[in-house]
């Protein structure tokens, strides 16, 4: 009976999950809900966490985080422990509460978040991986007035609708493998684009000015590569334990972009969309990055993880603005620490013993630097996990509360709830059982 | 239900409710927006660098007003309007009235009493004089060519009089009947041939033009119904209209005329390089063309109490060539200029027009200032033209949205 429940969510989640799938690859860059934080709306966007909900519930990065109940995309190592072939993909809403210490606002954002597909060549030896994900993003919205005078004594005045979208995006696939029962490692090329769009439409407050829209858009493809090493030793502090030690490193990535700039004109009769330039062409470095941390299992129930990853965002360049660029780029540095319980595996009837249970803080020093402020954000993270009786498949749920920013400087202060939710399925929800 | 599924369905309902509380909580503003780079308005100017002075012959006939009079304008040369009228042949009235053999006609015009052209104090004399050639209200235009023949009658208008009526001769009036009473079978088709109607022709030493009200003016036909008995009845106007001549006429240096009649435009040739040149790399998203007027000319030409009816508007029409004073009078008007009194200007947006050229298919890139009217009122402006000082030139002023 419980199986039987269980499949149905799975199979209502996974319908939903296809069709917003579906939406989310025709339109890629926008959201049902498209106004994020205020701080996507500087450089290429805001660093996105492509995590699964299990990560999330931790405050962790996941390079260190393994098992064979979920599938990650942080460690390309961690791939060649995986059993079975696995879909999984995440969604994450968002709500933003801004201040900047004297007016709030509301934003809030539905983004999928990754899609990941493994399948095991060698079982728990060699797998293939192949996933999609946004590295940043943009969801901002604002409005502005202005007013300009156009003879001595007139002045028309403006309202401007700004809104930002896209991001860089990656298609990787990869390879991990685990060389001996300690050590895996994984390699992942993947074709890094960005489609980052920036669409202002300004409203005149005289007709004969009519309604202008402006949109700029920059797009670019490069390609990337992501190494990952995962060691794991068991027995280091007592008979039952596990500790594993994971890092991955995301080699710079150069982009060839090209910025198109086109506005809505009344030509011959109808609305025409006109090229306003013949396109700038230039270069978007996105920065190294670094993540390492690890994860102790003292038994098979309870695990603690503390786990960091290092941006190299001061070496960030770029050839284009779309708008913001009031701001300086700094390395960024996060750290998180969680654990898990699992009461699941206690085999107790009691209801709340049928989940997995998670929490976590973490701390991200950000990649930017405005008016002197550092955009800091602080997490607290807690996560639950429902485990397939029969298989491993698993749905995932978390909730973030993340304070970021501040009003010194004028700046903006957010308050942010994210509910993350992760559906992880192997094979054995819909192919017959062949190995055990 | 196990409590297994209960409690999942417990959660389900939480993280639907979730859901609903977080997107249907959203209300994006403006904070933060003194981050963004907002667009911002840049105004570029180009002068108008080719022109050409147009004249052409207005159509008068059948219009909303007919300007009758003689004025010397100094800026303007003199004016001589003369008024056409001419009556139905019959009228259509019921079995009970019969319309005696005896009846007397008259003419009375309806006078727009605010708006005169010239001396606003003095009292205008008119001869009311027969027609002797053929016209019809449809083709007539100022410079047609009118003969005229014996005076059937005079009248004067004085300041701020609005309606006077006039005896005509018994001559005339007889002939009138003649074809009032007419029994040849076709009698409407002789009539517009041989019957021409009358002239009200001003004196030369008047020194106003009054404008006599279409609409309003008729004929009077009283009828004796019985002795010491008239029934008054009215005979619609058939035909009306004016012919216009205009002599000596000197055009102040460096500005150029523009009369409602059609007889002052300007034939303007757009900087399309020009344009094209501003438009690389600019989101141009309005142009204007400004004319300024010679104000100061204008009214020191007007002496104490004379009055001359001004431009509220002036047209910009895509240059014709095929009956171009049809076109410019009764054609739809491409752009409207409006008049700012504040900068004493006239200003036209001619952005769809620009549109087209720069990004469309528009290949034309003339246009014709004019201030081609339907009512008949005679209305005059002076406007700088392109060898004036740099600040009142012709030009076209370019607002670009900066992103």
């Amino acid at each position: 009976m419980k199986m039987k429940f269980f499949r149905t969510i799975l199979v209502g989640v996974v319908l939903v999950t296809c069709s917003a799938i579906t939406s989310y690859a025709q339109v890629e860059e926008t959201s049902i809900n498209n106004s994020g934080s205020f701080y996507s709306l500087f450089g290429i966007g805001f660093p996105t966490d492509h995590n699964t909900s299990r990560e999330l519930g931790m405050g962790i990065v996941g390079v260190s985080l393994g098992g064979i109940q979920s599938n990650s995309l942080q460690n390309p190592a961690l791939w060649g422990s995986n059993a079975f072939t696995t879909i999984s993909t995440g969604f994450n809403l968002s709500q933003f509460q801004t201040s900047n210490g004297t007016s709030e606002n509301v934003n809030s954002l539905l983004e999928p978040g990754y899609f990941q597909a493994t399948v095991p060549l060698l079982k728990e030896k060699l797998a293939f991986s192949a996933s999609m994900y946004s590295v940043t993003r943009s969801n901002y919205r604002f409005v502005t007035f202005d007013s300009s005078a156009t003879t001595q004594n007139n002045t028309v005045e403006f309202g401007t609708d700004i809104r930002g979208t896209g991001g860089i995006n990656k298609l990787e696939l990869g390879l991990g493998w685990k060389i001996s029962k300690n050590l895996s490692i994984g390699y992942a090329p993947s074709l890094a684009f960005i489609s980052q769009s920036s669409s202002k439409d300004v409203f005149f407050s005289e007709a004969g000015f009519g309604n202008n829209s402006i949109n700029s858009k920059i797009t670019g493809t490069a390609f990337g590569h992501r190494l990952g090493a995962l060691f794991t030793m068991r027995k280091v502090l007592s008979s039952k334990d596990r500790i594993s030690i994971g890092a991955t490193a995301n080699l710079p990535i150069n982009i060839d972009a090209n910025k198109e700039t086109t506005a809505t004109k009344f030509v011959d009769g109808r609305d025409q969309e006109i090229q306003l330039n013949d396109g700038e062409s230039g270069e978007i470095r996105l920065p190294m990055e670094a993540k390492a941390g690890f994860t102790y299992y003292p038994s098979n129930f309870v695990n603690f993880s503390v786990e960091g990853l290092y941006e190299q965002w001061s070496d960030y360049n770029s050839d284009f603005t779309l708008t913001g660029n009031n701001a300086d780029m700094q390395d960024r540095l996060k750290v998180g620490f969680g654990g898990e319980y699992h009461p699941y595996r206690t085999n107790s009837g009691a209801f709340l013993s049928n989940f997995r249970y998670s929490g976590g803080v973490s701390y991200d020093s950000g990649h930017l630097e405005i008016e002197g402020e550092k955009i800091n954000t602080l997490w607290f993270s807690a996560g639950l996990g429902i485990i397939s009786p029969r298989s491993s498949s698993t749905v995932d749920f978390g909730i973030r509360y993340g304070l970021r920013g501040t009003t010194n400087q004028d700046l903006i202060r957010e308050k942010i709830w994210t509910f993350n939710i992760s559906v992880n399925l192997s094979e054995l929800m819909f192919i017959r059982r062949r190995f055990q | 239900m196990t409590i297994f599924n209960k409690g999942i369905f417990s959660l389900c309902v939480v993280f639907i409710a979730f859901t609903i509380l977080i997107t249907g909580c959203e209300d994006p503003g403006s904070v933060g927006s003194e981050f963004v780079e907002s667009p911002q308005l840049t105004f570029d100017t180009l002068n108008v660098e080719q022109t050409e002075l147009l004249s052409y012959s207005g159509y008068s006939g059948g219009l909303n007003f007919i300007p009758m009079g003689y004025y010397s304008d100094a800026l303007f040369g003199e004016v001589n309007a003369i008024g056409l009228f001419r009556p139905i042949r019959t009228l259509a009235v019921s079995d009970t009235i019969e319309i005696k053999e005896d009846f007397d006609l008259k003419l009375q015009l309806q006078i727009d009493s605010l708006e005169v052209y010239g001396d606003t104090l003095s009292t205008a004399g008119y001869s009311v004089r027969e027609v002797s050639s053929i016209w019809r209200e449809n083709a007539l235009t100022i410079d047609y060519d009118i003969q005229l023949g014996n005076e059937i009658g005079q009248f004067t208008i004085s300041p701020d009089q609005d309606q006077v009526t006039i005896d005509l001769s018994d001559a005339w009036v007889d002939e009138y009947k003649t074809w009032y009473f007419s029994e040849l079978s076709r009698p409407d088709s002789a009539y517009s041939l041989d019957f021409n109607g009358l002239a009200i022709v001003p004196d030369q030493q008047s020194s106003k033009i009054s404008f006599a009200q279409a609409s309003s003016s008729r004929f009077m036909l009283i009828n004796y119904t019985a002795p010491d008995t008239t029934d008054t009845l009215t005979v619609s106007l058939k035909d009306h209209g004016y012919i216009l001549d205009r002599s000596g006429q000197v055009i102040s240096p460096n500005t150029v005329p523009i009369h409602t009649t059609l007889e002052g435009m300007l034939n303007i040739t757009l900087p399309v390089a020009e344009l094209e040149a501003q438009a690389a790399g600019n989101n141009i998203i309005r142009v204007d063309l400004v004319f300024y007027e010679a104000r100061t000319e204008l009214e020191s030409s007007l002496p104490t109490n004379h009055s001359r009816l001004p431009l509220n508007s002036v047209n910009f029409d895509l240059y014709e060539s095929f009956e171009p004073a049809f076109e410019y009078q009764f054609g739809q008007v491409e752009f409207r200029g409006t008049a700012d009194p504040d900068e004493d200007l006239f200003r036209a947006n001619i952005t769809t027009f620009v549109n087209n050229i720069l990004y469309g298919e528009e290949t034309r890139n003339r246009l014709v200032l004019g201030a081609g009217l339907t009512s008949g009122a005679v209305r005059s402006s002076l406007f700088y033209d392109i060898t004036a000082p740099e600040n009142v030139r012709p030009k076209i002023i370019i607002t670009s949205l900066e992103d």
